[in-house]
């Protein structure tokens, strides 16, 4: 696709000479190309037969690790101190996603942290050991 | 990222005929997978249309150029 005057394939190896020409809106505009283009489109079109393809469990681990991925952008780095990435992640759901996500479960635990060490970190490991820090919490 | 070997998620679940976006069942808490990338798709193109409010000299810009050139250009 043209961006800013440019060719992109949008894939990082590819354009990785390239994309320092973008302008600020020319990364807006890349970044909303690229994560429809791997991740975003690939998951509606599994998931429109999800119950006959079992898909399920492996695209909610995709979104959530866009949800982290996404949070490392709000925050302008990768997250590398211990419990950040889930700050990462939690902080990208409560500005941008359904407030239902920041509600209390019975156990007091809301749904964006069951999210995150049930099915982010319980089926794809951010953290050294989510389970453990979920039980301390 | 791995899967961990367990390849379950140990209190609740996803579940595609859930008729809410979350919801407490007799199996825990569950999640509607639809409802999540939507939510996620949704919540993605706020950020883009934010950070084009905002401008490349807010913190909120600065913080997206940072990282897009920690990824795309270093």
């Amino acid at each position: 696709m043209q961006i800013d005057g440019q060719d992109y394939t949008l894939f990082r190896d590819y354009d990785l000479g390239k994309c320092h020409l973008l302008s600020y809106k020319g990364k807006i505009q890349y970044m909303d190309a690229r994560v429809r283009l791997i991740l975003i489109d690939p998951c509606k079109k599994s998931m429109a037969d999800a119950q006959a393809n079992y898909m399920g469990l492996i695209l909610t681990t995709a979104v959530c690790a866009g949800i982290s991925a996404a949070g490392t952008f709000l925050k302008g780095r990768r997250a590398s101190k211990k419990g950040e990435d889930k700050e990462f992640f939690i902080d990208f759901i409560v500005d941008y996603m359904d407030q239902v996500l920041q509600q209390k479960q019975h156990n007091g635990h809301s749904w964006a942290s069951w999210l995150y060490h049930h099915v982010r970190c319980g089926l794809s490991h951010a953290s050294p050991s989510p389970m453990e820090e979920w039980r301390s919490n | 990222m791995w899967i961990v070997p367990r390849f379950t998620i140990a209190d609740g679940g996803v579940e595609v005929e859930l008729g809410r976006y979350v919801e407490i069942t007799r199996n825990g808490p569950e999640i509607q997978p639809m409802r999540l990338l939507d939510d996620f798709s949704a919540g993605w193109s706020k950020y883009l249309y934010d950070l084009q409010d905002a401008g490349e000299h807010s913190q909120l810009g600065n913080r997206f150029a940072n990282r897009f050139e920690e990824i795309f250009i270093k």
